[in-house]
């Protein structure tokens, strides 16, 4: 256990060490210099690029770049809020692009779970029917379609809700992007709910539970929905960090002050550090999620550890 | 079928116990439960007509997809008989309707989807979109093919060191976020479709390599294997023409799997600005410059995102159908 633990760790090791470098040798590769504005003479582009130690060898810079990371210092912004750390502007940002991605999760999941166990325990009738359209449409639409359509719709032509994001005013404003945003996650843990619940239901010991006269709510409840929940909760956390990026487009549409606009805006500006920093934030949390995934299923299920054969 | 025999179990009724099927070979078999469901033929049908309409499409109207035509600009859509050109703007003092057909006394033009804000016809621009759309789809399924495909079943097949090894890389290439790595991939290329294909190269292969190698190893051992092997035949005949020819539904299933999500990659670019260059024409582009003044035309946004989404539904609809009927884990 302590072995397959820590082969999972160094491995997630590495892969974070490679998306670093690979993060900065993209940034390298990219045309432009942060210091684009046409006031700055060609001498004080030269004494900033000094300044910033931009003009020492790329290897150089990477090893002075993780020793600091280790230190936590990701480094300041150079133009979208100039000498500003990284990580202060990520702070105040985060907690709003986490806030949306989590209730956008348990909007979705809580519905995806209901129409997912309906569907199963109704098969072929229509709560089966309606899942399967429900599941397509929302797998086939980008969330990004649904959050212009809220936006026309619910903000613009019935001005039921606010256009956009307004920070005073947060859990209202933010209906429509959780809305948008939670459709995807529905239509994935709909359908995924209700496959699993459909082939617990199928399995020898459900089969031997209804010989044994139990029933039929016993059965659901302490059989089908416990066994078929934890593949649901793998896939559920693997959803957060598709949110977590996904919510890039839908922070531009409702102006959302979150790290994904914080992202997009980073990109166009050429701000290196806070793009190596978010992509590195993004690609840490994936790493993370699946490390701890591992090690449950490693704990839950001997045969993973082993390695199934 | 054919009853064998059969058992007489008191009076009329009788028992069938066992039945002969003509042999199917798998894949026919498959074939056979793929036309078995409505939603399936349903999801090809539209696939195909998009496919017809992404061919023919821009050519309908006799309006090139980038022909400007400044003073038929913002026309909105006209169809005889269904649209008569007019539209509602929302202005500071209530609803004006405008019909800029008569306004411009325009008595036999027609533009089925509305002109954009250069005059150019909505019509040939959304059917163009879609074939770049197209163009990616196929090119995903080949980058699938071609990389995925050997990739898994060359790891799978060798198996020992170098399957470790093989599989180390896909494993750490697969925990990196693709949307970042490709979102700063878009920055350093220049924008455009190779770009997007490129892009695609690099993020678009590891599913299909990993569900190609847990076929080949479900399949290497197996009897046929080993006496294609006792016979003499070496590793490459054994992996194309033994194995390959078992596993070509999973494959089919994944290739249609990976497809919308690469559509989905280039209109997600365009509308972020990454993909497309300005200028060119494709759904993610055309979505996004319809967006931007969707609050005053709204007929703008909507053609290109019905057909986006037409063809992501049709994919997902084929997908889904394959996945049951050559899934032999939920095969009924």
């Amino acid at each position: 256990m302590r072995k397959y633990i820590f082969k999972k760790l160094m491995l997630s090791i590495v892969t974070l060490f490679v998306i670093v470098l690979v993060l900065f040798l993209l940034m390298e590769l990219m045309p432009g210099s942060p210091f684009n504005n046409d006031k700055l003479s060609d001498e004080q582009r030269e004494a900033l690029i000094r300044a910033y130690g931009l003009d020492k060898p790329v290897m150089v810079r990477f090893f002075l770049y993780l020793r600091n990371m280790f230190k936590g210092d990701f480094g300041v912004s150079y133009n979208l809020s100039i000498n500003t750390p990284v990580l202060t502007m990520i702070r105040s940002r985060l907690p709003i692009s986490m806030r949306i991605g989590v209730s956008a999760l348990l909007l979705g999941s809580v519905i995806g779970l209901a129409i997912g166990f309906l569907a199963a325990f109704h098969q072929g009738k229509a709560a089966d029917i309606l899942c399967m359209v429900v599941s397509v449409i929302g797998i086939s639409v980008p969330s990004y379609i649904f959050a212009i359509a809220l936006s026309y719709y619910g903000g613009f032509r019935f001005k039921w809700l606010p256009l956009l994001y307004d920070f005073r005013n947060p859990v209202v404003s933010s209906i429509m992007p959780v809305t948008a945003l939670s459709i995807a996650v529905m239509a994935v843990i709909a359908r995924f709910t209700r496959d699993e619940a459909v082939s617990v239901m199928k399995s020898d010991y459900v089969m031997f539970a209804r010989s044994q006269g139990l029933s039929d709510s016993t059965l659901l409840f302490r059989y089908v929905i416990r066994n078929s929940l934890m593949p649901v909760i793998t896939v559920m956390t693997m959803l957060l960090v598709g949110l977590l990026t996904g919510s890039l487009v839908t922070e531009q549409i409702f102006a959302i002050p979150g790290i994904g606009f914080l992202l997009s805006s980073a990109i166009t500006a050429n701000d290196y550090n806070v793009v190596i920093t978010l992509g590195f934030l993004y690609a840490g949390i994936y790493v993370v999620a699946r490390l701890i995934l591992d090690i449950l299923y490693g704990i839950i299920d001997p045969r993973v550890r082993l390695g199934e054969k | 079928m054919n009853t064998d025999f059969q058992f007489r179990v008191q009076g009329e009724e009788a028992l069938n116990i066992d039945h002969s099927f003509s042999g199917d070979s798998f894949f026919r078999a498959g074939i056979k439960r793929f036309f078995a469901r409505k939603s399936n033929v349903f999801g090809l049908v539209l696939l195909c007509l998009l496919l017809v309409m992404s061919l023919i499409g821009p050519h309908l109207t006799g309006y090139g997809y980038a022909e400007q035509n400044l003073e038929r600009a913002n026309m909105a859509p006209r169809i005889p008989g269904i649209l008569s050109g007019e539209e509602s703007l929302q202005g500071t003092n209530g609803e004006i309707l405008v019909n800029r057909y008569e306004d411009l006394n325009l008595q036999d033009v027609y533009y089925p989807f509305g002109t954009d804000s250069l005059g150019r016809d909505l019509f040939s621009r959304c059917f163009q979109g879609l074939r770049v759309s197209v163009l990616i789809a196929l090119a995903a399924a080949l980058i699938d093919l071609v990389i995925g495909v050997n990739y898994g079943m060359i790891s799978g097949y060798l198996g020992g060191k170098a399957d470790l090894f093989m599989q180390q890389i896909v494993d750490i290439a697969g925990s990196i976020p693709s949307l970042v790595i490709v979102t700063l991939l878009m920055l350093v290329l220049k924008p455009g479709v190779g770009a997007i294909i490129f892009a695609l190269m690099l993020t678009g292969w590891m599913e299909m390599s990993i569900i190609a190698r847990t076929q080949v190893l479900r399949l290497k051992d197996q009897e046929f294997v080993q006496a294609a092997r006792t016979l003499g035949a070496g590793k490459a005949f054994i992996l194309f023409r033994e194995i390959l020819p078992n596993i070509t539904g999973t494959l089919i299933t994944q290739i249609m799997v990976s497809i919308p999500s690469a559509i989905f990659l280039e209109t997600f670019l365009s509308f972020v600005g990454l993909g497309l260059p300005l200028g060119s024409c494709s759904l993610g582009r055309l979505i996004s410059e319809g967006f931007e003044n969707c609050l005053l035309h709204p007929y703008k946004l909507f053609p290109c995102i019905v057909i986006l989404v037409l063809l992501m539904v049709a994919c997902n609809l084929v997908a889904d159908g394959l996945r049951e009927a050559f899934d032999t884990r939920t095969a009924r």
